[in-house]
């Protein structure tokens, strides 16, 4: 099974696909690779905007500082005497902001272009390993793994991990909201655009675990769903334990 | 043999050289996408403590040379530290709490920023902006696999300790050269070269975390539920003891406080 098929396969589902790469001894591996090119192509579009900033910092301050302070005009609401201290402290901050962005690198204003192109490279090379791609991947396949179990599904680490790592193929297409978003136009599309890639990724997932775990479709998304309640639940509790423990020493320093 | 051969050191060719970057290489994928073989390849090593040694102290050497690179490639491209601080502190000082303080209060805020720089400007900065800084960056050579050395055989301890029963036969050497493997992911630091790159601590923490339950599955031929136990009871000894420090840290800390807010 060459690259083409498994990364073509992953996009339609096919179910022979999902088999084939299961039974493989390099599953684990060849999932990945299929993370890496979308994530990679992705990034080269995503990360387009940022270089673009580095290149050619933004001129207009006064713009974006009286913009800014229109803005805080329109929505203020407290007492009068204050507004002009206020202004004055989102003016000096937006002015921060934009020096530190003309700040020109160490080596001279010529080499803006050269740092725009490493922060580039740098930013493409990152995007495979941010927490949205391998970083999910890995957690919810460990998490989805130990859940699986309860349900009696039998997949190895490496073929949980090889398979759900096929639910980043869709993700190629969020090349197409960069762009949207990079001629700032069709922001509804762009929206609507990554809703249906989430969508697309969600229902490969399932699919990657059905195979995986040899499970039904129904029995796969009981699985998720078991596991994405534990995983919110951690969330609440750690969150409710930090609080009572921040409320406490609060509570105890003033008293 | 004479004295003059005895004492000769024969340079690695550069095949030898090639062939080693390629094995190291093939155990290293191997480990990050988790390979039977490969962990059991380096339990079954006729000396996997040192073996496993070597393959750590690569990773370690490889990690920090990216980071001195990096470093100076920040160094480089990101604007002069003092640019940067001046022009904080321009800012700072034309905002209206600033102005309204009396000339002594403005002289100490002023002191007190340029202290604060000299000791953490190096983390906005992103590159050594002391003398301390740039000997710390370049002793990170030597520390940086001292560091996963020494957290790999606290953790490969504490794994033995719940570990060992279920399998007699893995001794804990053997176990510690499978456990070594999961440190690879450690390696994917080395994108940090980039200035706005760098990999996640959290993403690398996790795959490592994955490859220890693989590893311990394999060193013990245990079942996954027994690996996960195994990993995890490490992280739980150290969050138990990290908890119990905050208490006691706390339980000083809150009647100090009181007594100098009684003594105000």
């Amino acid at each position: 099974m060459n690259f083409t098929t498994l990364f073509i396969g992953a996009l339609t589902l096919k179910h022979q696909t999902f088999v084939t790469l299961r039974e493989r001894s390099d599953v684990f591996w060849r999932g990945f690779l299929v993370l890496l090119i979308a994530a990679l192509i992705a990034g080269l579009f995503s990360s387009i905007q940022a270089a673009l900033h580095v290149a050619s910092p933004p001129q207009d301050k006064e713009q974006a500082i009286a913009l800014a302070i229109a803005n805080f005009r329109s929505s203020y609401t407290g007492p009068a005497a204050m507004s002009d201290t206020i202004e004055t402290y989102i003016s000096e901050g937006i002015a921060l902001g934009y020096d530190i962005q003309n700040l020109p690198p160490r080596a001279g204003e010529g080499a803006r272009p050269v740092v725009a192109l490493v922060d580039y490279v740098g930013n493409v090379l990152a995007t495979p390993f941010r927490f949205g791609w391998m970083g999910w991947t890995l957690l919810a396949g460990l998490l989805f793994q130990l859940t699986s179990r309860l349900f009696g599904g039998r997949a190895s680490m490496a073929q949980m991990l090889g398979l759900s790592s096929l639910a980043a193929a869709p993700q190629v297409f969020s090349l197409l909201t960069s762009l949207l978003a990079l001629t700032g136009a069709l922001s509804g599309i762009g929206s609507l655009l990554g809703f249906v890639i989430a969508v697309w990724s969600a229902a490969v997932y399932v699919k990657a675990t059905a195979v995986a775990q040899n499970f039904s479709i129904g029995r796969a998304l009981g699985a998720i769903v078991v596991g994405l309640g534990i995983l919110l639940g951690v969330v609440i509790v750690l969150g409710v334990i930090v609080a009572v423990v921040v409320a406490g020493v609060i509570g105890s320093m003033r008293g | 043999m004479n004295e003059s051969n005895a004492l000769r050191v024969n340079m690695p060719t550069v095949d030898a050289v090639r062939a080693a970057a390629k094995r190291f290489l093939a155990l290293w994928l191997g480990a990050m996408f988790l390979k039977t073989e490969s962990y059991s390849y380096a339990r079954d090593q006729k000396n996997p403590f040192g073996q496993a040694l070597i393959y750590i102290a690569v990773l370690g050497v490889l990690i920090a040379t990216a980071g001195i690179l990096g470093a100076g490639l920040r160094y480089a491209t990101l604007p002069n530290g003092d640019a940067t601080k001046n022009a904080v502190l321009g800012h700072l000082q034309a905002m209206p709490f600033y102005e309204s303080w009396n000339a002594s209060l403005q002289d100490s805020f002023t002191q007190g920023y340029e202290r604060t720089w000299d000791q953490l400007g190096s983390m906005f900065a992103g590159y050594p902006t002391t003398t301390a800084g740039f000997v710390t960056l370049l002793a990170s050579l030597l520390t940086t696999p001292l560091g996963l050395v020494i957290t790999w055989i606290v953790y490969g301890a504490l794994v033995h300790l719940v570990a060992r029963g279920w399998n007699r036969e893995t001794s804990f050497t053997e176990m510690l050269g499978a456990l070594a493997l999961a440190t690879s992911p450690q390696l994917l630091h080395v994108l940090g070269l980039f200035p706005t790159g760098g990999v996640s601590s959290g993403v690398v923490s996790l795959w490592a975390l994955v490859c220890n339950i693989f590893a311990i599955r394999v060193a013990y031929q245990t079942t996954t539920r027994r690996a996960i136990w195994g990993a995890f009871f490490p992280i739980l000894v150290v969050t138990v003891i990290v908890v119990l420090l905050v208490v006691v840290g706390l339980a000083l800390l809150v009647p100090v406080s009181r007594t100098v807010g009684g003594a105000q």
